[in-house]
């Protein structure tokens, strides 16, 4: 699988443009995060990337095919959006939600294989205890992890991951970031993920891409982004860079 | 840890089977109804005349008179078969329309087709003499009705198409042109003659008697075909309960579901309230009341919901012919103060578990 982004724009009218001509690819066992501030465009990328928005120009293509020739179905095969567990509307049990990322495959009845995969990824997540429980009554950890597990079992080859550890403690964050590693490297499966937290990504990311105002300032590995001039650049803060060695695994932190 | 598997699996499974068995259960209950209904009214005719009438159908019975026939084919009969398919149509209606909006308190009437309905109901029935051009006789009422209906909704989705297409657009817009037909509709009210105001009333408090056959079939296969098509697409409609977002990340054309929601609402919920009038609460209540009992899953939830609203609507016209007859109450009135203290019921007991 490869992913290919050329020239991407988007805007919500063709004067203003949110998503300024941006161009990156992804590959398998690669762990992509888009950072930047608020209004950048990550969010918007990740949209377009999943055909939730239609970029206004440019060239979206997995393993050389254009995605907008790709049906709905098709797409959801391949790729697989978690939501952040905040913006879920979603009612019933645990089950029923993981469920739904079986979609792509049902056609209508439910097989035994279906709830073999979504109980096999439940329990791989340590959640087969919640598989009956209600999803709006769970934790947001718990929620987030769901959404997961619902990405897990549509089987995809990427995953598209929106602000995942933005609400969640600090143990969760770390169990999400976690299970995005072992996806990249245990099932050689491709992550973009839009995450704020700087650290998180320095520890986590193959690749990062900092955008600022819809363009790319910086990408590439996270040592060379991750730096005191674009840091500056983009959200106008001094930082100060510390060694994983003395305080782990925090690695950057502001100068007030 | 298999064994955790299996187990969770087969309670999957359990609660699946319990879904199934509660339609069967569901179907059973009304068909039971039915048989209660058919037996009261103001002339009595008992359980063991109306097998009689119904049996006469096939070998003649001299015992059965004339008036007893009438009875249970001409007026008792075409009215259970309305108020089972118009509880369904009202019900499945409202069942879609909340899972498209994930709004609890949208209703078949939130985007103002019956306004619409009862706007054009009204110009039938006020100025009926002026149409006579137009040759539908007894159907004027419900073409106008059913006309107005579907105007409506071409209406609002037309308004919220141009401002943002967004869900909320499109119940603001709805409850904006719904006031205006209402106020149309006052005006109708206003300029009319007195002679011809019992009837718009009458029609407005929603009334399951005098529907005709023809009327009864469109109305059944308004109801198959939207059945149909609402359990062809209940994974679709699933996932869309969760949002726009989701649904189209799990690979559902959004956009044309959505419309077809939109087509098969309107549908339902003009051809029922051009027959019957406008009927309230169970569009509103008996989507809830299948939700509590079998879940959100469309699968089980469109067949229950359709059983659900047919079986609150006929209990409740039966209440209405018969509490205190001779005279019948319309269903509309007896539907909200039966079923408000039912439904309030049901909250509080679900938020007690």
């Amino acid at each position: 699988m490869e992913l290919s982004v050329n020239d991407l724009k988007f805007g919500y009218t063709k004067k203003m443009l949110v998503v300024k001509g941006i161009s990156f690819s992804a590959q398998p066992g690669q762990l992509i995060t888009l950072i930047g501030p608020n209004g950048s465009g990550k969010t918007t990328i990740v949209k377009c990337l999943n055909k939730i928005l239609t970029p206004t120009s440019g060239n979206i293509s997995l393993d050389g095919k254009d995605v907008k020739k790709m049906t709905a179905r098709e797409m959801a095969r391949r790729i697989a959006y978690v939501p952040q567990f905040t913006n879920s509307y979603l009612s019933g049990s645990v089950m029923d939600v993981v469920m739904m990322g079986r979609r792509p495959y049902i056609k209508w009845r439910v097989s035994d294989m279906d709830v073999e995969i979504v109980l096999a990824v439940l329990k791989d997540l340590e959640l087969e205890e919640l598989a009956h429980e209600q999803f709006q009554e769970l934790s947001g950890g718990q929620k987030q992890k769901i959404l997961i597990a619902r990405a897990l079992v549509q089987k995809p080859d990427l995953y598209l991951f929106d602000e995942p550890i933005s609400f969640l403690d600090i143990k969760n964050q770390i169990d999400i970031m976690e299970l995005a590693r072992n996806m990249v490297e245990k099932e050689n499966k491709a992550v973009i993920m839009v995450i704020h937290d700087l650290n998180m990504a320095m520890r986590y990311s193959d690749q990062i891409i900092l955008l600022k105002s819809g363009e790319v300032e910086a990408a590439g590995l996270p040592k060379a982004v991750l730096n005191h001039v674009h840091i500056k650049t983009v959200y106008g803060v001094d930082i100060r860079i510390l060694e994983e060695k003395y305080i782990a695994p925090v690695y950057a932190s502001a100068v007030l | 840890m298999e064994q955790n598997i299996d187990q969770a699996k087969l309670n999957y499974m359990n609660k699946r089977s319990r879904k199934i068995l509660f339609i069967v259960f569901l179907s059973i209950a009304l068909v039971m109804t039915a048989v209660i209904s058919i037996t009261m009214g103001a002339s009595s005719v008992d359980f063991q005349t109306v097998l009689q009438v119904i049996g006469d159908v096939f070998v003649r019975n001299d015992a059965i008179t004339d008036i007893q026939r009438d009875i249970v084919f001409k007026i008792r009969l075409p009215r259970i078969i309305t108020a089972i398919l118009v509880g369904m149509a009202l019900s499945n209606a409202g069942l879609l329309m909340q899972g498209i909006f994930q709004n609890p308190l949208v209703s078949p009437y939130t985007l103002g087709v019956s306004n619409g309905a009862a706007f054009g109901a009204s110009l039938a029935i006020i100025f009926g003499a002026s149409f006579s051009f137009l040759n539908f006789g007894e159907f004027l009422i419900p073409v106008f009705a059913f006309g107005f209906g579907v105007l409506t909704m071409f209406l609002v989705y037309g308004v919220a198409k141009v401002a943002s297409d967004s869900s909320s657009t499109l119940i603001l817009a709805g409850v904006a042109i719904g006031y205006l037909f209402s106020a149309l509709v006052s005006l109708v009210k206003y300029l009319s003659d007195v002679k011809d105001l019992p009837e718009l009333v009458f029609w407005m408090m929603g009334s399951l008697s005098g529907v005709p056959t023809v009327g009864i079939i469109i109305m059944l296969i308004a109801i198959t075909i939207t059945m149909i098509l609402m359990m062809w697409f209940a994974w679709d409609l699933n996932i869309m309960s969760a949002g726009e977002e989701t649904a189209v990340s799990l690979g559902v054309n959004y956009k044309k579901v959505k419309m077809m929601s939109f087509g098969i609402s309107t549908l339902l919920t003009a051809v029922a309230v051009s027959f019957t009038g406008v009927i309230g609460f169970i569009g509103l209540v008996a989507p809830h009341v299948t939700k509590m009992l079998i879940g959100n899953d469309f699968r089980y939830s469109v067949p229950g919901a359709a059983l659900v609203g047919a079986l609150l609507l006929l209990i409740a016209d039966t209440i209405g012919r018969n509490i205190i007859a001779p005279t019948q109450l319309p269903v509309g009135i007896v539907t909200s103060i039966i079923g408000v203290p039912f439904f309030l019921y049901l909250i509080v007991r679900k938020r007690g578990k």
